[in-house]
């Protein structure tokens, strides 16, 4: 056993490794029951909680510090079966198993709590098949989530998506953002927890609390104009969030397209009206979406909304993906498909 | 499409998991109060840091002359650090303080609420659009009534537009008929569906998960009742003393401070009914019918009371109650009250509820603790083993989550049997922190959802079913130790014998702390 760094101060961590190569998965399965086994029998008085399967497929543009970072975050706060699964060039299967405590304390609580897992690294051909590594791993009776990290996919998304209950993936996470939500949109949009998406729950909360007047909702008919302002590297989820206003405002996204300056596109009213579609680049160095604006007709004042207070960042969407796993994210599967519509990609 | 033709639901919020409360001004009276510095500031900056707040939000902290803006918010800044559950970040300061106002001056002034209504007016001309207003009384109880009446009279009360609630700490009331008093005069200013009544107990995560437990699973239903459950023991203990509170504690003592409300609310979410829907009256009816149906008190038999003396927590010697600092030598206030309740209805005919509270006890924990009646024949009995009879547990605080305990089979070739407990803890199964207590009340209120917070006849309820005791305790000569004065127990132990006796004398005991 020996501390482990990656975990956060606040909790005093232990953990019990275990290593082998060209292994066989019923095998490991079988190590991880003893491992199991003889942690109990060492009487840490550690809650053995399990809430789901985290099945973690990095593509290879993640690092492995950077997925370690982010899932020394996860386990200190919700304990799952997390079994990572990597390429590696060997025609093998190799595998660490781990078992991680974190003991009471005022960072974890004062029970403590237990969580295990597996990193598997194998060959291209045998990831083709991963639901076939996986499925001896897995805790019966618990909730499967896949994490699709990076912009690149994994040989094994395929056959692990198959297996999985909800798909977490990232759609801003690539350059070419039609690139990302297209693969969204192919996961199934019900099964996926877009973490561009999630991102985005107090602007779609400032949204809706803006049109609760029916004064305010009567405006959305003369329209003509939706711009936002937003960093290049929140193109996806400003997108989205465009989507989700042209088709809650039932109107018809015609046209979408990259440019220098950002993305345009034209939309249809019920009325038939035209709606222009401009996202811009921030008038400022804010890291988000700093503004919206509804230019309406009729000389009115436009309807400008500002980046709201505590917009969610990666680890609470993150977060948020995990815990709402059961549930389809609410006007996503919508949104998505508004700019596929416009991006000619349906 | 005009005006008139705007679609009659909002579009955008059906995709919203959480509803932002409507533009918004929080009235704090008592803002400089220990209160409002622990839990209201802080719980208001959690909301603004957690995005739960509308953009449309103000402070108006209502203290006394020669407080200014300046030093409020010095001060409130300085309570947010201290006690805040997120950490204080100047981006989010720098948005919330700007929106913190001081109205100055006496309580008992006109003056000052003619001054609070034109500041009110000001600030929604100053947003061009009208907010609630929301006047939060973290005051001492005696300044309840005028408050509401003094608000009532500048147009805050009763009818006012833009909307008003009245969000009123307890104790609410020092008996039934000060209770009933009280209601009365609440209730010439405002509309009682305007009166929020805080029990913080209401708003933790577990005690709401307790409807759940109970209405979301359909195993337990059937075993709900006096058929399947022998006894509830509830138990509010804690380790601390008075600390600085010997003036309001010694006035009040443990059955007002302790069993009349944390204690008979949890008893009420126990015992009542399935409500037809999780709307704020349905739960308030059901919950207030429970209560109802509670036998009040016999002080000769259904209650001991009890007094700790100097004793040791955590390795420290700690003095007794009468040796705490304002507190009179000859004090006869409880620090420690059990009580055996009966509920006369169908379901609960003969199920003992106990319930049980004290300060300087050995920890700090309260949970609801449900025994299950024996099974109906004992198979082993011949084998000379004895079964012990399962319980349920939910834990409230300080670890919040649900423990079920029964019978399993010691390994080897002997038949042994051990209680084994299954453990659902909140911090460790859930992603994200349980919410405090009263940031999730002051977000309901800001809502308008009065599920959480107690009803006018729920607390005279509450208090019908301790008023004889309460007589008994205070006025009766002394008839027997217990009744006339209470019973000493060292501080770091479970309490008086009586208490123990109380139990015993049913033939059982009270679950080990």
């Amino acid at each position: 056993m020996s501390a482990n760094p990656a975990i956060p101060q606040a909790a005093i961590c232990e953990r019990s490794e275990w290593r082998g190569e060209d292994v066989e998965p019923a095998e490991l399965a079988e190590r991880l029951v003893l491992m199991n086994r003889e942690h109990a029998r060492h009487a840490h008085g550690h809650a053995a909680t399990r809430t789901l399967n985290l099945l973690v497929a990095p593509g290879d543009d993640v690092t492995a510090d950077a997925l370690t970072a982010r899932l020394a975050g996860l386990h200190a706060r919700h304990p799952a079966r997390t079994i990572i699964v990597r390429e590696h060039a060997p025609a093998r299967l190799d595998a660490t198993l781990a078992i991680d405590c974190g003991i009471g304390s005022p960072g974890v609580g004062p029970t403590g709590f237990c969580h295990d897992g597996a990193e598997l690294l194998a060959d291209a051909e045998r990831l083709r098949h991963a639901d076939s590594l996986v499925r001896p791993l897995r805790v019966s009776g618990l909730p499967t989530l896949l994490w699709l990290p990076g912009a690149q996919a994994s040989p094994a998304e395929r056959p692990l998506a198959a297996l999985a209950d909800a798909i977490v993936l990232d759609s801003g996470a690539t350059h070419d953002v039609a690139a990302g939500l297209a693969r969204a949109a192919e996961l199934g949009a019900s099964r996926v927890r877009d973490l561009a998406w999630l991102r985005l729950a107090r602007w779609r909360q400032r949204i809706a609390e803006r049109f609760e007047a029916p004064a305010e909702r009567a405006l959305l008919e003369r329209v003509e104009r939706v711009e936002l302002r937003c960093a290049a590297r929140e193109e996806a989820p400003a997108l989205l969030l465009a989507g989700w206003i042209v088709a809650r405002a039932g109107w018809t996204l015609v046209r979408l397209e990259h440019d220098d300056g950002g993305w345009r596109g034209s939309g249809c009213r019920a009325d038939g009206g035209e709606v222009a579609l401009a996202l811009l680049p921030p008038s400022s160095a804010l890291p988000g979406i700093e503004a919206l604006t509804l230019r309406v007709g009729d000389g009115r004042q436009p309807i400008e909304l500002l980046e709201p207070v505590a917009e969610p960042g990666a680890g609470r969407a993150f977060g948020a993906a995990l815990r709402d796993y059961d549930e389809p994210a609410p006007g996503y599967a919508l949104a998505l498909s508004a700019l596929l519509e416009g991006l000619g990609a349906r | 499409m005009s005006a008139a033709q705007a679609p009659t639901a909002n579009p955008f919020a059906q995709d919203v998991d959480e509803r932002l409360p409507p533009p918004s001004t929080l009235v704090m009276f008592g803002s400089t109060g220990d209160l409002a510095a622990r839990k209201l500031l802080p719980a208001v900056y959690d909301l603004l840091a957690d995005g739960r707040l509308p953009e449309r939000f103000r402070i108006v902290a209502v203290a006394r002359e020669g407080h200014d803006e300046a030093g409020f918010r010095a001060h409130a800044r300085e309570a947010i650090d201290a006690h805040a559950r997120t950490a204080l970040e100047p981006a989010l300061w720098d948005v919330l303080e700007p929106r913190i106002d001081v109205v100055a001056g006496a309580f008992g002034s006109a003056d000052l609420f003619r001054a609070l209504a034109e500041r009110l007016d000001a600030g929604d001309r100053d947003d061009g659009a009208p907010s609630q207003r929301l006047f939060y009384l973290a005051v001492s109880p005696d300044l309840f009534a005028g408050i509401a009446q003094a608000l009532h009279d500048v147009g805050l009360g009763r009818d006012a537009d833009p909307p008003t609630r009245l969000l009123v700490e307890k104790p609410f009331g020092h008996d039934l008929a000060s209770a009933q008093e009280l209601n009365a005069r609440i209730g010439a200013a405002f509309d009682e569906r305007q009166v929020f009544r805080i029990d913080h107990y209401l708003g933790k995560e577990t005690v709401q998960n307790l409807l759940v437990f109970r209405f979301a699973n359909g195993i337990f239903e059937p075993l709900w009742n006096r058929t399947a459950i022998d006894q509830v023991q509830i138990t509010v203990a804690e380790d601390l003393g008075i600390g600085r509170r010997a003036g309001y504690y010694d006035k009040a003592g443990a059955l007002r401070d302790v069993i009349q409300n944390h204690a008979l609310q949890l008893l009420s979410l126990v015992a009542m009914e399935p409500p037809a829907s999780f709307e704020a009256d349905l739960v308030r009816d059901e919950k207030a019918k429970a209560l109802e149906a509670v036998r009040p008190l016999d002080p000769a038999c259904d209650a001991v009371r009890g007094q700790y003396t100097a004793g040791w927590i955590g390795g420290e010697a700690v003095p007794g109650y009468r040796e705490e600092e304002g507190v009179p030598d000859t004090s006869p206030t409880e620090t420690y009250a059990a009580v055996r309740l009966g509920i006369d209805n169908w379901r609960w005919a003969g199920v003992p509820f106990y319930l049980r509270t004290g300060k300087r006890l050995p920890l700090r924990a309260t949970e609801i603790a449900i025994a299950f009646a024996p099974a109906p024949h004992q198979p082993f009995r011949r084998l000379g083993v004895t079964v012990p009879a399962n319980e349920l547990v939910i834990s409230v605080q300080p670890n919040e989550g649900v423990t079920l305990q029964f019978a399993a089979k010691v390994p080897g070739s002997k038949m042994r049997v051990r209680p084994v407990q299954m453990d659902f803890q909140y911090g460790s199964t859930f992603l994200r922190e349980s919410p405090e207590a009263y940031e999730r009340l002051l977000h309901d209120a800001l809502l308008g959802d009065a599920t959480l917070f107690t009803r006018a006849d729920e607390v005279e309820a509450a208090w019908r079913i301790v008023d004889p005791l309460l007589a008994a305790w205070e006025g009766a000569p002394p008839a027997k130790p217990g009744v006339g004065e209470p019973q000493p127990y060292p501080a770091g132990t479970v309490g008086p014998p009586g208490a123990d006796e109380l139990l015993a004398a049913d033939g059982r005991a009270w679950r080990k702390l």
